[in-house]
C-alpha cells in the first residue's frame, strides 16, 4: 500500500528494472519463436514418420495376404506372354512370301502350341509347296507343316488348290 | 511478538516535526527513545518562523550535548507540516502526470493561504503521489517548499544533515511492518499530535483515507471514530480489525489488547470490536 516516501530522495525510474523487463520480453519473443519452430519440425517429423509407418504397414499387409488372384490378374497373366511377343517381324514375313497368284484367306496365332495357322489359296500344288518352304526360310518362321489341301473351283471357273499349314513361330 | 531489524539497517536519530511539539528521538539499545522535545510557544496557527525558533532551540540543546560531528537526522513530518490527502479517482485509470495535477489544485485550494512563499522552483508545493493503478484512491501528500527549505538550512546552520525527510504517516506504515502489523484487511488509525487519521485496508491497499480525525482518549473512542468513518464510507458493520499505532509517548491509551512497542519507536495495539457501538446508533 503506501511505499517510502521520501521527499529528499525522489523516486527515480527504475532503469534496471525497465531494462530487465525489455530483456524478458525480448526472451520471451524468442522462445515463443523457437518454440514454434520446434513445433513445427516436430510436426513435419511426425508426419513424415506417420507416412513411413503406413507404407510400412501397407507393405506387411500386403506380404500378409494370400496370393489369390484376381480375374484380372489371371486374364493379364494369360494374355501377356502372347503380348511380350514379336509381332511384327512375323507377319512382315508373312505378307513378303505371299504375293499374288497365291493368297492368305485366314490367320491365326496358336498361343498355347506357339504355332502359326494360316490358310492359304495357290493356283496349283507346286506353288503351295514352294509357298511353304519360303515361309520357314527367313528365321523368323521355323519349317511349315502341310496338314491339308484341297482341289476346288472358284467362282471364276478357274481350278485352285486351298491348303491350310501351320509353322512354329520363333520367338528368338 | 515477531519484529525484524535488519543488522545493517541505518539508526539513525528521528526529529519528529509535529503541530505541538518538536522531538528528537535518539537510537538506544531498546530502540528509538524521546531524547529531547521543543514545544511551540502559541496555541494558534502555525508557521514556518515559529517552526524556525522551535528547531533551532531544540537543536541548540541537543547537537551541544551529543558533540557528534555533522549527525543525520530523518526527519518525520506530521500532516500539519505535510499535509495528507486522499484523492478518490472512481474506476478511472489516471497517469501520474494527472495525478500530480490533482493534487496541486487540492493543495493550492486547501493549504494555499496558510503556507505561500513561493520556493525557487516557483512552486509553492511538492506533490508526491502514492497510486497503484486500479485503487480507487489515491494519497498525496505536499510539502511545501519553505518548510523543506527552512529545515534542511536550520540544520546546515548546526552542522548537521537531513538523511530523508518522510511524512509520518508512510513512515509509521513502514515501521509498522517490521511488527507483520497492520493485518492485510482492517482499519488503520494512525495518531499524531493533534490528529488521528483513519485508512480502511483491503488487500494491503488504502481503500479509504479521513486525514483529521480527532484524537482518541482510549480504545472505546477509537473503536467510535472508526466505526463513524465506517458509516461515513456507507459500510454498516464494523467487523475488520482495528488497528491503532502512534509513537510511544501516545501509549497512555487504556483498553488496547495486544498492544506492543516496537523498536522504532511505535506502539501498536488492537481496538476491541466487542462493546462496540451499533452502526445505526452511531448514524
Amino acid at each position: 500500500m503506501l511505499g517510502r516516501v521520501d521527499f529528499l530522495h525522489p523516486r527515480r525510474q527504475a532503469r534496471l528494472g525497465q531494462a530487465l523487463l525489455v530483456l524478458g520480453s525480448l526472451a520471451l519473443i524468442g522462445a515463443l519463436a523457437f518454440d514454434r519452430m520446434r513445433a513445427a519440425q516436430r510436426a513435419e517429423a511426425e508426419i513424415e514418420a506417420q507416412a513411413q509407418a503406413a507404407q510400412a504397414h501397407r507393405r506387411a499387409v500386403e506380404a500378409r495376404k494370400p496370393a489369390v488372384e484376381t480375374r484380372a490378374q489371371r486374364h493379364w497373366r494369360q494374355i501377356a506372354p502372347p503380348l511380350r511377343q514379336p509381332w511384327l517381324p512375323a507377319l512382315r514375313q508373312v505378307e513378303a512370301v505371299t504375293e499374288a497368284p497365291i493368297y492368305l484367306l485366314a490367320l491365326s496365332f496358336e498361343p498355347s502350341t506357339g504355332r502359326l495357322r494360316l490358310d492359304v489359296e495357290a493356283p496349283s500344288f507346286e506353288q503351295a509347296l514352294t509357298y511353304a518352304q519360303d515361309l520357314g526360310e527367313s528365321g523368323v518362321l521355323g519349317p511349315a507343316e502341310l496338314h491339308s489341301h484341297e482341289q476346288v473351283t472358284d467362282p471364276n471357273g478357274r481350278s485352285v488348290v486351298r491348303f491350310t499349314l501351320s509353322t512354329p513361330w520363333r520367338t528368338r | 511478538m515477531r519484529c525484524t531489524v535488519w543488522r545493517h539497517e541505518p539508526k539513525r536519530d528521528v526529529l519528529r516535526i509535529g503541530r505541538d511539539k518538536v522531538e528528537q528521538w535518539a537510537w538506544t539499545p531498546n530502540g528509538l527513545c524521546l531524547a529531547d522535545s521543543q514545544s511551540f510557544d502559541s496555541n494558534g496557527p502555525r508557521n514556518t518562523k515559529d517552526l524556525e525558533s522551535v528547531m533551532t532551540a531544540l537543536l541548540a540543546r541537543t547537537l551541544s550535548k551529543a558533540g557528534q560531528t555533522r549527525p543525520r537526522f530523518d526527519l518525520v513530518l506530521e500532516s500539519a507540516w505535510l499535509p495528507v490527502l486522499e484523492l478518490p479517482l472512481g474506476f478511472e485509470l489516471w497517469s501520474q502526470a494527472r495525478l500530480l495535477a490533482l493534487l496541486r489544485h487540492r493543495l493550492q485550494d486547501g493549504h494555499g493561504t496558510q503556507v505561500s512563499a513561493q520556493g525557487p522552483a516557483g512552486e509553492a508545493w511538492e506533490p508526491w503521489v502514492e497510486y497503484r493503478a486500479g485503487d480507487p484512491i489515491a494519497i498525496g501528500f505536499g510539502l511545501a517548499r519553505s518548510v523543506r527549505q527552512l529545515l534542511l538550512e536550520t540544520l546546515k546552520a548546526f552542522g548537521a544533515r537531513a538523511a530523508s525527510l518522510q511524512p509520518a504517516l508512510s513512515w509509521g506504515w513502514q515501521q509498522a511492518k517490521s511488527m507483520r502489523r497492520p493485518a492485510r484487511s482492517g482499519w488503520w488509525l494512525w495518531l499524531e499530535q493533534d490528529r488521528a487519521m483513519a485508512c480502511r485496508i483491503e488487500r494491503s491497499s488504502v481503500q479509504a483515507l479521513h486525514p483529521a480525525l480527532p484524537l482518541p482518549s482510549d480504545s472505546m473512542e477509537s473503536l467510535r471514530l472508526v466505526q463513524m468513518e465506517a458509516v461515513r464510507q456507507g459500510l454498516s458493520t464494523l467487523d475488520a480489525p482495528v488497528s491503532v499505532a502512534g509513537w510511544r509517548d501516545l501509549e497512555a491509551i487504556p483498553g488496547l489488547l495486544d498492544s506492543s512497542h516496537n523498536p522504532f519507536g511505535l506502539f501498536i495495539g488492537t481496538a476491541s470490536a466487542q462493546d462496540a457501538v451499533p452502526a445505526e446508533k452511531v448514524a
